[in-house]
């Protein structure tokens, strides 16, 4: 279920998810090459134009500030807007904004022109004071993302002070209003990744009057300015949005969009074999057989800005595998030699997710294309098993492999289990709910876990400095508690670089001293792969999709075409 | 018969006390803190110990809990959702309650269909071959795992019968029945099996007995005989059964409800459990226990109203 | 037993009922297989030359894009799963871990319902009082509920935390029955009879009391076996029951699930086993209430 690797690896990066790819890369399956399968399906728009979506779980919140998983993400991101936003080959464009910020050589001060016009939904027209109450917002002590906001000028004490004065927006001195439509950020030194937080949905533009309106029901009943609103929202059940018909891109070619909740994936599969979705996200089971299919030309597929992998907590006593020594290191690369990736991404995982070749999945800006994939070298790892000191595996203490319940965790657990223990190294599975194995995680309890991460933004940045730089350890991200100052050094340095090529090789740098490290078992990169109706049009995932949900899909131009179906 | 109802009334008030107070301290010992989860896994800790402090989390446990009780008794109000913000636990119950009940209430109905058919086609074919199936059908009910009979459902009856596979469509009346038909079957067969046995057990008590012969010697039909007499008689230990099972519905409607999408109280509380919503997870189990203990309450107020017996015995 | 040499025991005359009841004999042959089978796994599965064990991974279809085989091609009976595992190898350990948490699982119960029952039944008055209102509130609470509560405290889900949480969901039915049952036996004749000669309550209470509780205890027991089975199962499904590779037969549902439009074997025979199962269990424990229940007919 690519869904929910996703979605729990979403829950791990304290930003929203942002994927990227090139936009050639998606594609339709052809059709017609090797039908094998005749897939029974029926295949009719509802006449009265709307999008009909499933969902795994209920959007927990739908408040900007709130927004921390990629349901909620891609249902609030249809109904807010933020100053930026990514164009289809994924650089950043200008959207609330007239045009891209102007930078001060300094690289501290950002200033911005709003567009004239935009309204709210409820009719009122934005002003440069309502971006600065919703990043203000960002502080205060509800927010789940005052990170977002941290590098700017001021901001911690805000986020201080509204701890004891339970501010909702707590007085920034860094963002300034300059005039009706005029913003200006500053930020406390320079920090280049910070221009992809103003495209995240958690700093969108809110209607200050109603927000002080409903309180802390404005989740419930949220208005922005984005192409659609919400319409009905029936907790656990449906929640359905209306067109916008002011948009300010153009009125959307869709009457609205309609979410249901169904938690599982076999019953949303015969729904949309009913003709009751027009997508749905592609489980376990079936991508082979649909994609060999009459229906090949529903499936969809583009790869993710993901990586999985099973960490080593490095700074764990006890386990054979913490640590620096040269025996850690060999066991540890031990692993990385045993586990067969093409089986697991092929064939186990039906092609939805491809052997890894480092840290950086392809579609990040760094990916390094020509280092190999790790190959499966039972013979080596044997040899290092030795060399560790434990010829045939022979004293090697078994730890627990902990891993969430969630979505193909168990299978590919297994199976990692079953390659290890070919070579002669002993583990256990432990399985636990999410919540209790995000906890245990960060307090660094496992010795050895499986973890997942999804870009926030399309940036090497993004990976190597939270899950490896050792001012992260812990909840921040680096749950291996990996610590190298070498790596801590180069990825300090590209924050003071604005040259982009300089900065990527120094951040390229610190990827390949990681890797000699092991402090991952280096497993997959993903890919999303969804169903969708032939009937619709201009769905075109940019790579910032997490599956069905269409995170930064062009939604006021997708269109259900009735005409030609069958 | 009012001092019988008066004392059952006051055995469940420990009940309800000793409920609330259990719940309360299983809650207290699943581990999560409210404000992280609120907050996100990366707040800052600061903040996390504001927010529970705001929500009174920090207080002692009998503070907490003499607060919950009184909240509970003035007012009936459950607080406030940790996790859905702005959602009051009231709120969310409210409409969880509707969709469970309804679904437990259709879903006895088809039990008691199904259970005393198989009941009555038993005991008037006592012995045979009809007997033996359909009373291994009935069981078989009550043997299979409900979520793997529902999928099966959703898989193949489904698309047949063309019903909604999934989901609570309450736009009227008839979407309604049809949405909840499937669920309903499923969920109610878990309890056919006990009423089919009582019913069958009951029958064969009255059929023997020399007023059915009578009936039966002046000509009446064996359909008449059955439903009017002994079908009168199996009546008191099958509103019992119904009354139990109630509980089983409720418990079974978890699973039911993850299955076929149905937005209930069961699936609303095992999502609380999992995400820690403290005040959503002690909400809904109470609502559920209140529920329970008030069925049980009225069944054995009916059972004492049908039998005098019952209220002598327990003097 | 209580050893009664008049004639026939009302035990015995229990089971020569349950002998002539073929529903319950058809359940107590289901029962007797599984517990071969949960028994004598060696038996039944070919060993595996790498030691897979219970774990069944069909080695010659890993790597390979058709290693979900259906039943029927030579070695696996039953097909393989959706890790290309011997699905027959995987059923018969199995029962050996279903049958283990019904049993434990009830065993638990009966151990708090026993001492809880047999103490408000003997002792009476304001003890009884308390445990009968405690009985009433664990009965009250929704038992899968409470269950998954349970294990949320304990957060990593293995065996014991399972049988644990079944038998404080499972206790106060038995404790209800033992109850009635002490109290109808307190004041007979041979109970009275050991008083006057001196014995302990202690020792009236095991050597006399208890088992003439027997008959419903081995009842409800039955019947209680078969639903934590299907607890099991549920568990498994909501995500929190046994953890993989464990081959517990609501596992290997679970794990499966989304195979089973294309592949149905990996659903059906798992859920098969348990419906076999449990009706076996379900089954024995009717027909042994029918037989210890003279009121009611067969």
């Amino acid at each position: 279920m690519s869904k929910c690797l996703s979605r729990t690896s979403v829950f791990m990066s304290w930003l929203v998810i942002l994927s990227m790819v090139a936009p050639g890369c998606t594609a339709r399956m052809e059709s017609g090459t090797d039908t094998v399968f005749e897939i029974e399906s029926i295949s009719a728009p509802r006449s009265d134009g709307i999008f009909r979506i499933p969902l795994m779980t209920n959007p927990p919140d739908l408040d900007p500030i709130l927004v921390s998983d990629t349901t909620s993400d891609g249902v609030a991101s249809k109904i807010f807007n933020t100053l930026l936003d990514y164009d289809p080959e994924l650089k950043l464009e200008p959207c609330l904004a007239v045009s891209m910020p102007e930078i001060s050589s300094d690289g501290t001060q950002y200033d911005f022109t709003i567009r004239a016009g935009v309204r709210f939904s409820h009719g009122r027209a934005i002003t440069a004071a309502d971006f600065k109450y919703s990043l203000q917002r960002l502080a205060s002590v509800r927010s789940k993302r005052p990170n977002l906001i941290e590098p700017i000028l001021g901001a911690s004490e805000a986020i201080e002070s509204a701890r004891s004065s339970q501010e909702d927006a707590p007085e920034i001195a860094g963002i300034e209003v300059l005039g009706d439509l005029q913003l200006r950020i500053t930020l406390k030194k320079p920090y280049a990744p910070f221009i992809y937080h103003l495209a995240m949905v958690n700093t969108a533009v809110v209607p200050r009057e109603l927000v002080e309106q409903h309180g802390h029901a404005f989740s419930r009943k949220p208005t922005g300015t984005g192409s659609f609103v919400l319409e009905k929202w029936k907790e656990g059940t449906s929640l359905l949005l209306k067109a916008n018909p002011d948009y300010f891109e153009g009125a959307p070619k869709l009457a609205g969009i309609l979410y249901r909740v169904i938690p599982e994936p076999l019953a949303q599969l015969e729904e949309y074999k009913a003709g009751n979705f027009e997508v749905m996200a592609v489980t376990q089971g079936v991508f082979p057989k649909w994609s060999r299919s009459n229906r090949a030309d529903e499936v969809l597929s583009w790869p993710s800005l993901t990586v999985q992998y099973y960490g080593f907590n490095l700074e764990k006593q006890g386990s054979p595998y913490a640590g620096d020594s040269d025996s850690a290191r060999k066991l540890r690369e031990a692993v990385n030699l045993s586990v067969d990736r093409k089986f697991l991404g092929e064939v186990l995982l039906e092609g939805r997710f491809f052997a890894a070749n480092g840290i950086l999945p392809p579609g990040i800006l760094g990916h390094n294309a020509d280092r190999p994939a790790y190959p499966l070298d039972q013979e080596r790892a044997r040899a290092l098993l030795a060399e560790a000191g434990y010829p045939g595996g022979k004293g090697l203490p078994s730890v627990d492999l902990w891993f969430n319940t969630q979505g193909d965790n168990a299978k590919i657990a297994q199976s990692v289990q079953e390659d290890l223990r070919k070579v002669g190294i002993p583990i256990g599975l432990k399985m636990l709910d999410w919540g209790a194995f995000l906890e245990s995680t960060d307090a660094g309890e496992p010795s050895f876990f499986r973890l997942g991460w999804v870009a926030d933004y399309p940036d090497p940045e993004n990976f190597l400095a939270f899950l490896f730089h050792s001012k992260n350890k812990g909840p921040n991200g680096n749950v291996a508690f990996y610590d190298n100052p070498e790596v801590d050094a180069l990825i300090d340095r590209s924050y003071t670089i604005t040259d982009m090529d300089e900065r990527i090789r120094l951040l390229q740098q610190a990827e390949s001293k990681i890797l000699d490290d092991y402090p991952w078992l280096f497993l997959l990169f993903g890919r999303e792969t969804i169903l969708i109706k032939p009937y619709v049009k201009n769905f075109t995932p940019t790579g910032m999709c997490d599956d069905v949900q269409g995170n930064h899909v062009r939604w006021h131009l997708v269109q259900i075409d009735n005409v030609g179906t069958q | 018969m009012v001092s019988y109802t008066l004392r059952r009334l006051l055995e469940a008030i420990p009940v309800i006390l000793l409920v609330t107070l259990i719940v309360f301290l299983l809650n207290a010992a699943i581990p999560g803190n409210p404000g992280r989860i609120r907050l996100g896994q990366r707040a800052d800790p600061a903040s996390v110990d504001a927010y529970n402090e705001a929500r009174g989390y920090n207080d002692p446990l009998p503070v907490q809990y003499g607060r919950y009780l009184w909240r509970l008794f003035t007012d009936f109000d459950l607080g406030e959702s940790d996790v859905k913000a702005g959602k009051s636990v009231n709120e969310i119950l409210e409409e969880a309650f509707g969709v469970t009940i309804r679904l437990a209430i259709f879903s006895m109905f088809i039990a008691l269909v199904v259970g005393i058919g198989a009941g009555i086609l038993s005991a008037v074919r006592s012995r045979t071959w009809i007997d033996y199936c359909s009373m291994l059908v009935a069981i078989m009910g009550v043997s299979m795992p409900v979520f793997w009979l529902g999928i099966l459902m959703i898989i193949y009856v489904a698309p047949v019968l063309g019903l909604p596979r999934t989901g609570f469509d309450d736009t009227d009346a008839y979407t309604m029945f049809r949405s909840l038909i499937l669920p309903a079957a499923a969920l109610g067969l878990l309890s056919s099996a006990t009423i089919a046995r009582l019913c069958r057990s009951a029958m064969l008590d009255v059929l023997t007995q020399d007023y059915i012969r009578t009936a039966r010697s002046k000509g009446l039909g064996e359909a008449v005989v059955v439903l009017k007499h002994a079908l009168k008689n199996a009546a008191i230990p099958i509103v019992t059964v119904v009354g139990n099972s109630f509980g089983y519905l409720l418990v079974g409607a978890v699973l039911t409800e993850t299955v076929f999408a149905l937005p209930g109280l069961g699936r609303e509380v095992v999502e609380a459990i999992k995400q820690r919503d403290r005040e959503l997870i002690t909400g809904g189990i109470l609502l559920m226990s209140f529920v329970f203990v008030g069925v049980n309450l009225l069944v054995d107020l009916s059972y004492a109203w049908f039998d005098p017996r019952v209220r002598d015995d327990r003097n | 037993m209580t050893a009664t040499n008049r004639g026939r025991s009302p035990t015995q005359m229990a089971f020569k009922r349950l002998r002539r009841n073929r529903l319950a004999m058809l359940g107590a042959l289901v029962v007797m297989m599984v517990t071969v089978l949960a028994f004598f796994p060696s038996w039944l599965v070919p060993s595996h030359a790498d030691g897979a064990g219970p774990y069944g991974f069909a080695e010659q279809f890993r790597g390979a894009h058709e290693y979900q085989q259906p039943p029927g091609i030579p070695g696996h009976p039953l097909g393989t799963d959706e890790l290309g595992r011997d699905v027959w190898t995987r059923i018969v350990y199995g029962a050996g871990i279903s049958l283990r948490v019904g049993l434990v699982g009830t065993l638990v119960a009966l151990f708090i319902g026993l001492i809880l029952g047999s103490i408000a039944g003997f002792r009476g008055g304001r003890i009884d009082t308390l445990i009968s209102r405690l009985t009433d509130t664990f009965f009250a609470f929704p038992s899968l509920l409470l269950m998954i509560g349970i294990l949320a405290v304990f957060e990593k889900p293995n065996e014991i935390v399972i049988f644990a949480a079944l038998g404080v969901v499972g206790w106060p039915g038995v404790a209800r029955i033992v109850r009635g049952q002490v109290i109808s036996l307190r004041g007979s004749e041979f109970v009275l009879g050991a008083r006057a000669l001196g014995q302990s309550d202690t020792r009236i209470l095991i050597g006399h009391v208890l088992p003439n509780c027997l008959g419903p205890v081995v009842v409800v027991s039955t019947l209680m076996i078969a639903g934590n089975i299907l607890a099991e199962a549920g568990l498994s499904f909501l995500g929190i029951g046994l953890p993989p590779p464990s081959p517990s037969w609501g596992r290997m549902l679970v794990d499966s699930k989304e195979y089973w439009v294309d592949m149905p074997w990996m659903g059906i025979f798992p859920g098969l086993s348990i419906m076999i199962t449990v009706l076996g269990f379900n089954l024995l424990g009717d027909g042994l209430r029918d037989a210890f229940d003279p009121k009611m007919k067969d």
